[in-house]
């Protein structure tokens, strides 16, 4: 009876989301069809390389198999723990979303209903979620495992279930905490710690990928690769679930000498105990937790006199500085915002640290040689794209991220060039600040670059064009319900916009890059490399070009947005 | 001060306003009144410039809103039926981010911003993030935000959802202060008491079409011909023209069902009895 209601829901639930996809507009349609071909050619592209590797290693180390199976346990294993980060990284707030903040959830709680159903339609489709996910970046190994081995169908469906179960333990371990969480915590604290704790632990898996990958840069030698990943002795980690689950596939094939009971047993029995204990524990701390949802948490007092204070009499008004100061504002208190600074930063060390080590294995000579003019280029273009996909986040969607509240802005009198431009200056500020700053750090270092002057001057033209794109994009395909949380979007659609708002910054700033390069490209036709100046004019042109855009088209959009809708 | 001027708004087929005529004089409120989906929100967003209409004119305090809507806007203030705010903002500072983009002088922004606070009794959450704000404080917040910039036309879309009735009451009482000081406010709501006793002129609209307009008492003899003697209520008024009467009946028929029909159709009856004198 009580399994009859959880259906209803889910079934409700599914319907909802088909039934709105099948009546949207083809604007969202085609959103939708993009996340989905992006989600399949992600999980090729994985299962591809993967393919490759696992094919090296046969070609490789075929003559020696010890050596072949314990560095694909190694790396089955190393890939499993990265979906079990991911978990963690995304698990936890779409368990969250899902289980507490469900916009039905006090319609549901109301009804007639056992509030473990409820709590297991919302945990099912959490799960379901999670999958979804998190498939994309373990499945696509093992299946590539299974391929370049030559395996039959029966070791696909054992990984597939390995994978399942693997993620129902920790779905099941997240919704315990969270119950245990919801239970003694306010819920505005609540969701401050997870996203904390979501924030810290992404920065951290940055920093690990960002340590791997120069390492593997500077390796270069595949064989050192694989024996770097080996290293790790991850088998040795017998408490994880991640192991159980590699142990208990792996299990199945005799040459690996794997116990795969030994994995099976505590995994299947973590699943069904974190399952059936969230559950009975939904029964008697869900409803009181939910109920706690809307606690507000006072901030001190001393605090928030610091937030906002008085004020001097002299301070700049209009549009433009209003709007400005008040984004700022918002996203000096935003730290999820943060995140993707960090992260940006992080990246743009690590691009630093590896020129460094080029330049110091390569020696100065060779470095200041032949092809300086890629290694300038990227010196300014590097701290724009870092920029660019922190902006994309921020001040590229921030007439997205106005939000409910852009009725302040409409109702007000504000023209659409001054809030254009407002905008834009909020755009164009990362990839500037982070240029200025990665120029001036260069003065200082050995490696190669532009003058300061110049590379200022193309560094301010390329964040032109690619601050005008974003907000082109922004005002042209606003999304009002956007909400940035974690360097990604709360929201489905959102997601799609933040990744095209991303990836077409990273295209522009490709195209500059090119645009830069061309007394290279040109080099072999015999023109020479007397051609910076052609390319510089090419540079300033786009960016005459962005704010005749700007000035045109994107205004009059806006001037739209503000009167009209 | 307020001028609707053959106001129409499609939406392909679907007329949502149609050829609106209507003019709110200084000094006056308007009450704004209609069923669920009549066209209020519509009417009010065309009125203020954040809708753009498919035929016809909307003058504020002497300007074209289409064609001049950032004079317009600095004329007026609006508060819009759901509290939407930045929740990364202390109540404070976005009272501040509007004054700012009105222009008005950063003294007497403060000065302002402080006599409002006194005045919605949120001195003492004033700097703390809107986010923590409730339904009906963050309402208070926005017609603060309506105020500052002492507007000389005032639109409120329903302004006393979510209030206590302290702070309702208080809203009420500044909407009357503003029109006798020769402002002109224009609100929709669906409080049929606020019309009655605070609003010089009431407008009923329906499907789009204004369908009524004048003072209460106006409204009364107009709308029961032959029965000029008798006392009705707007609310009698209201379902009357907005065809409410024939649901009337139908919760009559469904309570006649009830257990407690008895009690509850005796006590209807008195209190029509009541009502109608």
């Amino acid at each position: 009876m009580t399994v009859g209601f959880m259906w209803t829901i889910l079934r409700r639930d599914l319907r909802s989301v088909f039934a709105a996809k099948g009546k949207a507009p083809l604007k969202e349609k085609l959103g939708f069809i993009v996340i989905a071909l992006l989600w399949a050619v992600l999980g090729t592209a994985f299962g591809y390389g993967a393919w490759r590797l696992f094919g090296y290693l046969a070609a490789s180390f075929g003559g020696v198999p010890e050596f072949r199976s314990a560095v694909e346990i190694n790396l089955l294993n190393a890939s499993s723990l990265f979906v079990l980060s991911m978990v963690i990284l995304i698990g936890i707030q779409t368990t969250y979303r899902s289980v507490y903040e469900s916009p039905d959830l006090g319609f549901l709680l109301c009804q007639p209903v056992p509030v473990w159903a409820v709590f297991g339609a919302k945990y099912l489709a959490s799960y379901g979620t999670m999958v979804l996910m998190t498939s994309l970046y373990g499945l696509p190994v093992w299946m590539a495992f299974a391929s370049a081995r030559g395996l039959g169908a029966g070791f696909y469906l054992l990984a597939t279930a390995g994978f399942l179960v693997l993620l129902l333990a920790c779905h099941g371990c997240i919704s315990l905490i969270l119950l245990l969480a919801m239970r003694y915590l306010p819920g505005r604290k609540m969701k401050q710690m997870f996203i904390a704790f979501s924030a810290i632990f992404g920065i951290l898996i940055v920093i690990v990928s960002q340590l791997v990958s120069a390492r593997i840069t500077q390796a270069g030698d595949p064989a050192v690769i694989i024996e770097s990943l080996g290293k790790g002795q991850l088998s040795k980690m017998w408490y994880l679930p991640t192991t159980w689950m590699t142990k208990g596939i792996l299990g199945s094939l005799p040459e690996f000498g794997v116990d795969g009971l030994g994995g099976w047993v505590p995994l299947v029995l973590l699943a069904i105990g974190s399952t059936y204990g969230a559950i009975v524990l939904s029964e008697k701390w869900y409803l009181a937790g939910w109920s706690g949802r809307a606690d507000e948490l006072r901030p001190a007092k001393k605090k928030a006199r610091r937030h906002s204070g008085r004020v001097s009499g002299s301070r700049l008004q209009g549009v433009y500085w209003s709007v400005l100061r008040k984004d700022l504002k918002m996203l000096w208190r935003d730290p999820v915002v943060w995140y993707s600074v960090v992260v940006a930063l992080i990246g743009l060390g690590f691009f630093t640290y590896n020129m460094m080590t080029a330049v110091q294995k390569g020696g100065l000579e060779e470095a200041h040689s032949g092809d300086t003019l890629v290694s300038s280029v990227m010196m300014i273009v590097m701290p724009v794209l870092m920029g660019s996909v922190t902006s994309a986040q921020t001040g590229g969607v921030s007439l997205s991220r106005e939000g409910e509240a852009f009725w302040l802005l409409r109702a007000g009198p504000a023209s659409a060039r001054a809030l254009l431009f407002a905008k834009f200056t909020y755009a164009a500020l990362p990839p500037l600040i982070f240029t200025s700053a990665f120029l001036v750090f260069l003065e200082f270092t050995v490696l190669p670059h532009v003058s300061l002057w110049l590379g200022l001057a193309l560094g301010v033209l390329a964040t032109l064009v690619v601050a005008a794109l974003q907000i082109g994009l922004d005002v042209y395909f606003p999304d009002f319900s956007l909400k940035v949380e974690l360097g990604a979007s709360s929201g489905g659609k959102g997601t799609v916009k933040i990744l095209i708002g991303t990836f077409s910054s990273m295209g522009m700033v490709g195209l500059l890059a090119g645009v830069l390069l061309m007394p290279l490209i040109f080099r072999s036709g015999g023109a020479g490399m007397g051609l910076p100046a052609v390319s510089y004019l090419a540079l300033a042109a786009m960016a005459l070009g962005a704010t005749m855009f700007l000035f045109g088209p994107a205004t009059k959009r806006l001037h739209r947005l503000l009167t009209d809708m | 001060m307020i001028r609707a001027v053959n106001l129409t708004k499609r939406y392909g087929s679907l007329a949502a306003v149609d050829n609106l005529n209507l003019s709110v004089k200084p000094g006056e409120i308007f009450g704004f009144l209609g069923p669920n989906g009549a066209g209020k929100t519509t009417t009010i967003k065309m009125l203020v410039g954040l809708l753009k209409p498919t035929s016809g004119e909307a003058w504020i305090a002497g300007t074209n809103v289409a064609k001049d809507p950032v004079v317009a806007k600095r004329a007026l203030g609006y508060v819009p039926d759901t509290p939407h705010v930045h929740e990364r903002l202390t109540a404070r500072e976005l009272l501040r981010f509007v004054g700012d983009l009105r222009r008005i002088p950063p003294e007497k922004i403060e000065k302002k911003i402080d006599e409002l606070m006194a005045l919605f009794e949120l001195t003492d959450r004033q700097d703390e993030l809107l986010g923590s704000f409730s339904h009906g404080m963050r309402q208070k917040v926005c017609i603060a935000c309506a105020l500052l910039g002492e507007p000389r036309v005032l639109f409120l879309d329903e302004p006393t959802v979510g209030l206590d009735p302290r702070s309702a009451r208080l809203v009420k009482d500044i909407l009357r202060t503003i029109a006798d000081s020769g402002g002109a406010v224009f609100v929709s709501t669906h409080v049929l008491e606020i019309a009655e006793r605070m609003c010089d002129r009431v407008g009923i609209i329906q499907n789009g079409v204004l369908i009524a307009e004048g003072t209460v008492e106006e409204l009364r003899s107009k709308a029961v011909p032959g029965k000029e003697g008798a006392v009705f209520s707007l609310e009698d008024l209201f379902l009357k023209l907005t065809g409410g009467e024939e649901y009337k009946e139908l919760i009559r028929h469904l309570s006649s069902d009830h257990p407690s029909s008895d009690r509850a159709s005796a006590g209807s009856s008195a209190g029509d009895v009541e009502r109608r004198g």
